[in-house]
């Protein structure tokens, strides 16, 4: 008798303002994908994304894929009301021996540096911040808002890769290739100039995307 | 051209860019915090951190253009 | 005119829809958009001078 024991992935979706509110909902379309790949997924939403639960469940089940959704800076990534999850100077082993993928500001800066220096690590993430334009009227449906997905989809579409099997070097090219798909929409003639005002800010986030660690760690 | 002057002159070129945003836009700076079109503008001229930032942004995307930053990205859609 | 070349060279390679955003702010004359500065740069007017002086100091050509 052979026991398939499942892949565990683990993401992290605070909700405590729009911006987390936004993330956390576009996050719904890779866990739907993940789960019909047979992914256990951990999903530690709102209050349960804090640093005690995080640690507990990462040590205890060791997942393959950690996705953390959240404000950050050089050295952390922050949960729930902004308590820091993972940070650089105390706990950044956590990450050892897995891909982590971060749509939080600028942590790839410090953070994942370090990761990334870890034998058979991934980390990919952002160096600066992460900036994108979402419409107001959209606040209570952030799925629908078709400006915020010219940032969202391709931020997915690195989780996506991920969940297909892809490396973490594919993965991160292919979140480029996202970003600049929609880059070049934004550039021709047939566009409306509301959307062209997100074109400062895709080429900010995809400049800064970045793969730190091993870029042919994958999924099993 | 001195220092101030310069900042000016950039300070007053992002503001008028801005103007162009989506009136129902809010930009999201991430840990900044999020800012609608309004608020952003007044933050340029203000100078503030969020103010910095954008225009760290805003010139970036257009000191990038002499640099073909937009070719550079679409050959990653190749 | 001086520094044309450096204009043009960024123009051309601009895509068409930006081509009406504002590329600079002159004092006393305001707004200008990279197809106004063509305009005035290729037609080398005082103005158009000015213009490429103050893209070259912001380095944006």
């Amino acid at each position: 008798m052979v026991f398939y024991m499942k892949q565990h992935l683990l993401v992290t979706r605070p909700e405590y303002d729009y911006t987390t509110r936004y993330i956390s909902a576009w996050a719904k379309k890779y866990l739907k994908l993940a789960e019909q790949k047979g992914y256990a997924i951990i999903d530690l939403n709102r209050e349960r994304a804090n640093r005690k639960e995080f640690e507990s469940v990462v040590k205890k089940k060791k997942p393959a894929l950690i996705i953390l959704n959240g404000h950050g800076n050089n050295n952390e990534v922050a949960g729930e009301n902004g308590e820091t999850l993972v940070d650089v100077d105390t706990n950044a082993e956590i990450l050892a021996d897995k891909i982590t993928y971060a749509l939080s500001c600028q942590s790839a800066k410090k953070l994942g540096v370090k990761v990334g220096s870890y034998p058979d690590t991934t980390y990919i993430g952002y160096k600066e911040d992460f900036a994108f334009l979402r419409l107001e009227k959209y606040g209570r449906k952030p799925i629908e808002d078709t400006l915020a997905s010219f940032f969202l989809e391709p931020s997915n579409s690195v989780v996506v890769s991920l969940l297909k099997g892809h490396s973490a070097g594919d993965s991160h090219s292919r979140g480029q290739r996202e970003f600049s798909k929609n880059i070049q929409k934004l550039l021709t003639s047939k566009i409306k100039s509301d959307d062209s005002s997100a074109l400062r800010f895709l080429i900010w986030d995809l400049k800064h995307l970045t793969l730190c660690g091993d870029k042919n760690k994958a999924l099993a | 051209m001195s220092e101030n002057s310069n900042d000016n002159e950039i300070r007053n070129l992002v503001m008028t860019r801005l103007e162009t945003l989506p009136s129902d836009a809010v930009v999201s700076l991430g840990s900044n915090g999020e800012f609608t079109k309004d608020q952003i503008i007044e933050s340029v001229r203000r100078g503030d951190e969020n103010g910095k930032k954008m225009i760290e942004i805003e010139m970036a995307f257009l000191q990038g253009l002499k640099d073909g930053i937009l070719y550079e990205a679409t050959s990653f859609s190749n | 005119m001086k520094n044309k070349d450096r204009f043009l060279k960024v123009y051309a390679n601009l895509p068409l829809n930006l081509r009406n955003e504002v590329v600079l702010v002159v004092p006393e004359t305001g707004p200008v958009t990279w197809n106004v500065a063509f305009l005035e740069i290729n037609n080398e007017t005082k103005l158009g001078e000015l213009i490429i002086e103050k893209l070259i100091e912001l380095k944006i050509i």
